[in-house]
């Protein structure tokens, strides 16, 4: 009597900072929320597929004492439950498997079913440890209704989880404690209040101590406590949770973290034995590929270049690094690129695993298709160039330049081939006649008998501002086997040169 | 008797020329005449056996290429691709004849002849090229029927320099023509051409400008 005396004293307004209180819902009545909880999650994590008979349990320890996270169904039905101290499970069950629960593995769960719903919603944040909220309101219109979104919801999680709930609801807290307590959705807000005026407190996940006061309070439910004065709430359990109450009846914003799935990509494939076989790791590739090119459509993204390393035992692995010159998702100009590669290099030890890691994602741009040509030009040539100079390096592919210059080896230029170039300012064609053959270096004419002199000289003088200085007369001439020759005089030296054939 | 050859297209009717093919005119009267559609032949293989260089066996197909590089909106923009050329091709003097160096695509391919023709097939293959002139010294039948194939598939016109001791060799080419240079005219001997006779053009010797007639002026 006296306890319950003090509680109402304690609850009884007060003057200073009482939290203010939202009298209707303020954030927008347009969200619709779905809140997906994988009760046993760690245990999933770590035993795979085998649901033995045999009673085990996910221990975590914390403050000094190992305490179960999840436990097996046959462990369940002994009485352990999460939260249970292991010495209580280890005289509940005899022959107790014990397992170290594994956060990383979790998470990366958790992650990768974050990457999925992606698929359903872009606003999709994890709730950790073992929940994950999607926002689908926007959706809607998309899939037809909220059966259809759950449909493939539960689809895609009965093929990852044993066991798995969700529930819809207004707001991403209330959505969270629905599903937490496995109750069915609610779609309006009026029904709101009520369903989760039901919940149990143990949905809260509030910590131990503030859920055994508000037992010792005599509150058993959610709606025990929105019930109470709120001034009072706030000083005598806290503040947060408070808040906590507020953001899931609706009565103030709820902000979550939005999931961002990792911008790149990477896998490994072993292989079955050690090996050097191009065949095989094209096989392997073409499995990476395939998985790689399904992450790319989901996620409407493509990359500039790839990464493939193999795995060598005792070694640091072979890296190759394939870059193309256009972002693609197209997963046959991937692996030609790489079969090119992988045909030609020859690995210096065998290989035992494949990693292959994309580069960075982008944003997929979508280009329109001609109505006739099956594929543009500049598509087509992109791959070319990427081909030939993956092969032969990419000084060995180029285009020609003119550029503007007296000296005749400075006339032309190699030129990076670009498919769509802008016109450029071109260099006036030289007056004089020039040769189609140009020789990489002016080779020196032993004699000068067996040539005719056709026409000439043109002078050709200065670079002195280069020191490259020339002085040169040229001439066309002709030899006996019918060839026309691009000859020159240096002036210094009195020596003949063969500069050029005019084809 | 001509409806009736008409309607069956498998009655061999002699000397008529059996389907238009596409073709590019030389910008030679005599050899356009000499040659089966009135130019080269687009979408196959040209062989040109030439016994070494600067006798004029590019200025044969300046005035060709410059057409072929021409913007033409009844043709797509595609490259002309020279692979392993042997000396460098001047860009002032293919400018001179009017080819648009911009449309142009040199690939070296490593030594080896594998990669050469691997290159070679790229580039035809690819559909990104018009044209493409690749100096290769061997060959086996193989490799060629295969680049027939697909030059024919892509309506590239691929030109082919080999040596003349190739003649000998049987090769899938539609059109193997022989050069030489004899007193300022170039030589054109057709060895071989599909939908047409076999014959010697003489043609000017450097189509450009007046260089011939200075030289012969001398």
């Amino acid at each position: 009597m006296a306890r319950g005396l003090r509680s109402l004293e304690l609850f009884a307004p007060s003057t200073q900072e009482a939290p203010r209180v939202a009298s209707r819902p303020t954030p927008s009545k347009k969200q619709l929320w779905v809140a997906v909880c994988l009760p046993s999650l760690a245990f999933e994590c770590l035993c795979d597929g085998g649901d033995s008979h045999a009673p085990a349990v996910v221990v975590e320890a914390e403050q000094g004492r190992l305490h179960v996270v999840a436990a097996s169904r046959a462990a369940a039905e002994a009485g352990i439950a999460s939260g249970t101290k292991l010495n209580t499970a280890m005289a509940l069950a005899a022959s107790l498997r014990v397992l170290e629960r594994a956060p990383q593995s979790e998470q990366k769960s958790l992650e990768s079913l974050a990457a999925w719903a992606e698929s359903l919603t872009p606003t999709v944040s994890i709730e950790a440890p073992e929940s994950l909220l999607l926002e689908v309101a926007g959706s809607l219109k998309l899939f037809g209704s909220l059966e259809a979104i759950e449909a493939k919801l539960h689809s895609e999680l009965a093929r990852r989880y044993r066991d798995f709930r969700f529930c819809a609801a207004p707001t991403a807290t209330g959505a969270l404690w629905l599903a937490r307590a496995g109750r069915a959705d609610v779609l309006q807000w009026r029904q709101l209040a009520g369903s989760l005026s039901a919940l149990p407190l143990t949905v809260t996940r509030w910590p131990p101590e503030v859920r055994a006061l508000l037992k010792d309070l005599g509150l058993r439910t959610v709606g025990d406590c929105a019930r109470l004065p709120r001034d009072g709430f706030a000083r005598r359990v806290g503040r947060s949770y408070l808040r906590d109450l507020d953001r899931a009846f609706g009565r103030s914003v709820d902000l979550r973290v939005e999931f961002k799935a990792p911008q790149t990509w990477s896998s490994i494939a072993e292989l079955s034995e050690e090996s050097v076989d191009c065949a095989i790791f094209i096989e392997a590739v073409e499995q990476l590929l395939d998985e790689l090119c399904e992450e790319l459509d989901r996620r409407q993204a493509e990359i500039a270049g790839l990464e493939l390393a193999f795995e060598h035992l005792h070694r640091p692995p072979t890296i190759e690094r394939f870059d193309l010159r256009e972002p693609t998702l197209d997963r046959e100009r991937l692996l030609r690129l790489i079969e090119d590669r992988l045909e030609r290099s020859a690995l210096p030890v065998p290989a035992v695993a494949l990693r292959m890691v994309s580069g960075v994602f982008r944003p997929l741009e979508r280009k329109n298709a001609d109505l006739f040509e099956t594929k543009p030009f500049a598509e087509r040539a992109q791959a070319l160039l990427e081909r030939l100079q993956g092969r032969f390096g990419a000084s060995a592919v180029h285009g020609l330049r003119a550029v503007c210059e007296h000296r005749p080896e400075k006339a032309w230029a190699k030129a990076e081939q670009c498919v769509d170039r802008a016109a450029r300012g071109e260099a006036l064609p030289a007056r004089e006649e020039r040769p189609l053959w140009l020789l990489q270096k002016p080779v020196a004419i032993e004699s000068r008998d067996s040539l005719e002199l056709v026409s000439g000289p043109e002078r050709i003088e200065s670079g002195w501002w280069d020191e490259q200085d020339v002085a040169r007369d040229y001439y066309t001439a002709k030899n006996g086997r019918g060839q026309r020759l691009w000859v020159f005089r240096d002036h210094r030296t009195r020596s003949w040169f063969l500069h050029g054939l005019f084809g | 008797m001509e409806r009736l050859a008409c309607a069956r297209a498998s009655v061999w009717r002699g000397k008529v020329a059996t389907a238009p093919r596409a073709v590019i005119p030389t910008g030679y009267r005599e050899l356009d005449r000499a040659l089966p559609g009135g130019g080269w032949p687009l979408g196959a293989i040209t062989e040109i056996l030439v016994d070494g260089y600067g006798i004029g066996e590019l200025g044969l197909l300046m005035p060709a290429l410059a057409a072929l590089t021409k913007e033409d909106p009844a043709r797509p923009k595609k490259w002309v691709a020279w692979i392993a050329p042997p000396f460098i091709p001047y860009a002032p003097a293919l400018q001179q004849h009017g080819v648009d160096i911009d449309r142009l695509l040199m690939i070296h391919p490593t030594s080896s002849v594998k990669s050469r023709w691997w290159a070679i097939e790229q580039a035809v293959r690819s559909g990104a090229s018009a044209g493409a002139l690749a100096w290769v010294a061997t060959a086996d039948g193989v490799v060629l029927r295969r680049l027939q194939l697909a030059a024919e598939e892509q309506g590239c016109w691929l030109l082919l320099f080999r040596p003349p001791s190739a003649r000998l060799q049987r090769s899938p080419a539609a059109l193997r023509v022989h050069l030489s240079q004899a007193q300022g005219v170039t030589r054109v001997e057709i060895v071989k051409c599909r939908g047409g006779q076999p014959g010697v053009v003489h043609v000017p010797g450097f189509a450009l400008d007046g260089a011939a007639s200075q030289a012969s002026s001398r």
